[in-house]
């Protein structure tokens, strides 16, 4: 009996050990409050935000991954920023322009010192962008800026950026949060560790997997913000950010299911927002290869897709008809198309028209996600209806992006951000004829569609540059590598103690500045 | 016994070998290439010449048994290397999400062990009555309920209908409730079915009959006699499961938001995260095989039959 015993009561005394009297606790009544989680007081200027994964580095340089930018952008910040409205606000520089085609010249703003008190200024920038760009810093994001030839310091408070041929959107690409100012002598230690940008808020605790606690600087050049206290908390699953947020224990969570938007604005203390963000969900044709190599098909399928219904009974009004390829928030989206318009017969028509053989059997790739999945359903139902026998495969986004590079994929369903908010962006990578390796999934390759986009990069002139662009979506428009299908709605749910919060397009962009908690 | 502890421990080196070459070779066999992964979808954008670049930094465009030998010599002096995702170490990173999935397993496993080991044996002891059908049907169900909805439940009820316990994350022993229930029941039913079966074999054996009929109290026939020689497949399952949550329970720790190792090994894989997902399968392995030897120790402990020379 005592041989049995040992083990009994070693067992039970770890588990004493390790989570008190845990049967015990399950007990306690309802009136008790010994566990509840302490709510903020009114005036504690503290604000939680839930975050869907962990920060993988606390250095941008070192990372492209969105949790990390939501974080690192709290701490850093870039010589440029984006407004909610799109357009480009001076940040840490004050003015810019071109000075030639491929010269552009900043003014910084003065006075600003970094965390650890070095000064921000010319140098401060040549460091940081030489930095990124540098490949020991093993930087994923570094392709931001690898235009940039030389940054020349002009003056302690100016510096010019050079690029090697003609590049427009750079101010665009200086806004991105991995393009952030690091303090040259705090580069000297782990950035990753100890980040010391000039943002509003500096590193207070980092308990791995679980939270980021950042603190006020209170040397901030724009005025030392409001809130005390931010806590980033790692909460990976939606459901159990929205128990949170209705439980009081956080603030805000971006990403609200479409189906939860009306449980949260029906209770008086939490509201949720949305708005046209910078996404679009797509349908990719091989242009290549196989059966959607034949522009027939391409827009016959284009015809079949009934996009408004996808639109307002899919995705519950979480998402706008896409008119074209980017949404009008994005410099360069183009206002005056004309969407390809949902009619079944004319789609039928057309295929017999072109000699396709129906049943045709298809192919359609896409990765692991509720939407991809939804989507690529109706798709595949609506494409029945016109002789078109669809055939799913989903992966995970890991292996998506891998074999949606090989040539003999149909059709492939994705999404796509255009972060720097300037058409380059996404038009170089989908159109350009030397992007068949990259995002350019169509395998699209049209001379002239080369040459406007060069052409686009290579001026300043803003109208010449939306001139390019709107010839541009005419032509694909009309050559059909990609079907638009929609722009996903960008959201967030909050709790209304938090006010003071803006939020331009996106979680990474999120600025608590003027925040605080009523 | 110290001899056999020390070659138990020397076997495992071929074992630990053979895990990582095997993680190494699915890993250069699943589609999807790091690079691109790591530049996510915010990096869509990228050239051809930007991804090329990249590979070489993290050092993939080498052949695989380079790579592989690499990572060995950097392991034997106890360098995990660093991860893809962020450039960071990746054995402090292990280290600082052990004690989460230790604390949940441990837990976990005590509360299992608590109710399942006595749930069982009433179960025997009461059989064929509506006592033992009752406990054989929570523990059916126990078995069946799948724990994220389970999770799920018991977070509505305790965090926003009662508002006793907090909904999600770590910080005080209260957060550790929920998800040691969640991960518990499973673990419990399987127990009590275990405990009930092996202790009803037992009860049938010759020499409870002859305990019985010297006139024992049945009280000390069941605790005293036939308990003990069934509590070795119990301790079995026990040792396993102990093994098994410790390599984390990535469902339970994503609901409750719990830094464990089971969501560290899963955002790796889906990440790509070679360096990050040989650390993880190693540390896992390494600390399977040390429970294995205790539970087989634990045998000596409790039959005196069994001897390890």
């Amino acid at each position: 009996m005592r041989k049995l015993l040992a083990p009994l009561l070693a067992i039970s005394m770890l588990v004493l050990t390790a989570c008190g009297s845990g049967s015990s606790t399950q007990t306690t009544t309802p009136g008790t409050t010994t566990g509840t989680p302490a709510t903020a007081a009114p005036k504690e200027q503290k604000a939680v935000i839930a975050v869907g994964g962990e920060a993988q580095t606390l250095d941008p340089h070192k990372t492209f991954s969105g949790n990390s930018f939501v974080v690192t952008n709290q701490i850093y910040e870039s010589l440029l920023a984006r407004g909610t409205d799109g357009s480009l606000q001076p940040r840490l520089a004050t003015e810019w322009k071109a000075v030639n085609e491929t010269t552009w010249e900043f003014k910084l703003r003065q006075g600003v010192k970094f965390q650890d008190g070095t000064p921000f200024n010319a140098e401060a920038v040549k460091f940081s962008v030489e930095r990124l760009k540098n490949p020991d810093t093993k930087g994923p994001g570094a392709y931001i800026v690898t235009m940039i030839k030389e940054v020349k310091v002009v003056d302690a408070n100016t510096v010019q950026m050079i690029t090697d041929k003609p590049f427009a959107p750079l101010p665009a690409h200086l806004a991105h949060p991995v393009a952030a100012m690091v303090s040259p002598e705090g580069a000297k230690g782990d950035l990753g560790k100890n980040p010391i940008g000039t943002g509003p808020f500096k590193l207070s605790n980092w308990k791995a997997g679980e939270s980021v606690t950042l603190v006020a600087n209170p040397d901030y050049w724009g005025g030392k913000p409001k809130l005390e206290t931010v806590v980033l908390r790692v909460i990976p699953e939606a459901g159990t950010q929205l128990v949170e947020l209705k439980a009081g224990t956080i603030d805000l969570f971006s990403g609200v299911q479409p189906e939860k938007f009306d449980e949260i604005e029906k209770d008086p203390q939490l509201s949720a927002t949305k708005f046209l963000g910078w996404g679009s969900f797509y349908l990719t044709y091989n242009t290549k290869e196989g059966p959607t190599a034949n522009p027939a098909v391409r827009k016959a399928i284009a015809m079949a897709l009934d996009r408004k219904g996808m639109v307002d009974i899919l995705r519950a009004g979480m998402a706008e008809l896409a008119n074209a390829p980017v949404p009008k928030t994005v410099f360069g989206a183009s206002a005056s198309l004309t969407p390809i318009a949902y009619d079944v017969n004319a789609a039928k028509a057309l295929l017999k028209q072109a000699g396709v053989t129906t049943p045709l059997k298809l192919k359609l790739q896409t990765y692991e996600n509720a939407e991809t999945k939804q989507i690529a359903g109706a798709i595949q139902a609506q494409l029945k209806e016109i002789g078109i026998d669809l055939e799913i495969a989903v992966t995970d986004s890991a292996a998506f992006t891998k074999d949606s590079l090989k040539a003999d994929h149909g059709l492939l369903l994705s999404s796509w951000g255009t972060v720097t908010m300037d058409a380059d962006y996404a038009f170089w990578a989908w159109y350009q004829s030397g992007q068949h390796q990259a995002d350019n999934k169509a395998f699209y390759a049209n001379p002239e569609v080369d040459k406007l986009l060069a052409d686009a990069r290579g001026t300043a002139d803003e109208k010449a540059r939306l001139a390019a662009y709107q010839k541009i979506q005419e032509i694909v428009q009309n050559d059909l590598p990609y079907l638009p299908l929609y722009f996903g709605l960008s959201n967030y749910a909050k709790n209304d103690r938090l006010v003071g919060e803006v939020y331009p397009f996106a979680m990474i962009n999120l600025d608590l500045r003027k925040a605080e908690i009523k | 016994m110290t001899r056999y502890i020390i070659k138990r421990l020397v076997l495992m080196v071929p074992v630990l070998l053979g895990v990582t070459l095997l993680v190494f070779l699915i890993f250069h066999l699943t589609p999807g290439d790091p690079a691109r992964v790591l530049l996510g979808e915010m990096g869509q954008g990228a050239t051809p010449e930007a991804i090329e670049a990249l590979r070489h930094q993290l050092g993939l465009d080498r052949p695989w048994y380079v790579q592989y030998g690499d990572f060995l010599l950097k392991a034997i002096q106890g360098d995990f290397g660093r991860s893809f995702r962020g450039d960071r170490p990746v054995l402090p990173e292990l280290l600082a999400r052990f004690p989460v999935t230790l604390q949940l397993t441990l837990s976990a496993l005590g509360l299992a062990a608590l109710t399942g080991i006595p749930l069982g044996i009433i179960a025997a002891v009461k059989r064929h009555t509506w006592v033992d059908h009752l406990v054989m049907v929570v523990a059916l169900l126990g078995v069946s309920l799948p724990s994220f909805w389970f999770g799920i439940m018991l977070m509505q009820m305790f965090a926003l209908k009662f508002k006793v316990l907090p909904p999600s994350g770590t910080g005080t022993w209260q957060h550790m409730i929920l998800p040691a229930v969640t991960v518990a029941l499973s673990s419990v039913a399987f127990i009590a079915r275990m405990t009930r079966s092996t202790l009803l074999d037992q009860l049938r054996e010759d020499y409870v009959r002859t305990a019985r009929s010297k006139g024992l109290r049945e009280r000390a026939v069941v605790f005293r006699h036939a308990l003990k020689n069934a509590f070795i497949p119990v301790l079995t399952t026990l040792g396993l499961q102990f093994g098994n949550l410790l390599g984390g329970s990535v469902v339970t720790e994503s609901i409750f938001s719990l830094p464990g190792l089971g969501r560290l090994a899963v955002e790796a894989i889906k990440g790509r995260d070679l360096p990050s997902i040989q650390g993880s399968v190693l540390w896992v392995a390494l600390v399977f095989s040390l429970v294995n030897l205790a539970v087989d120790l634990g045998y000596a402990a409790l039959d005196p039959r069994i001897r390890y020379e």
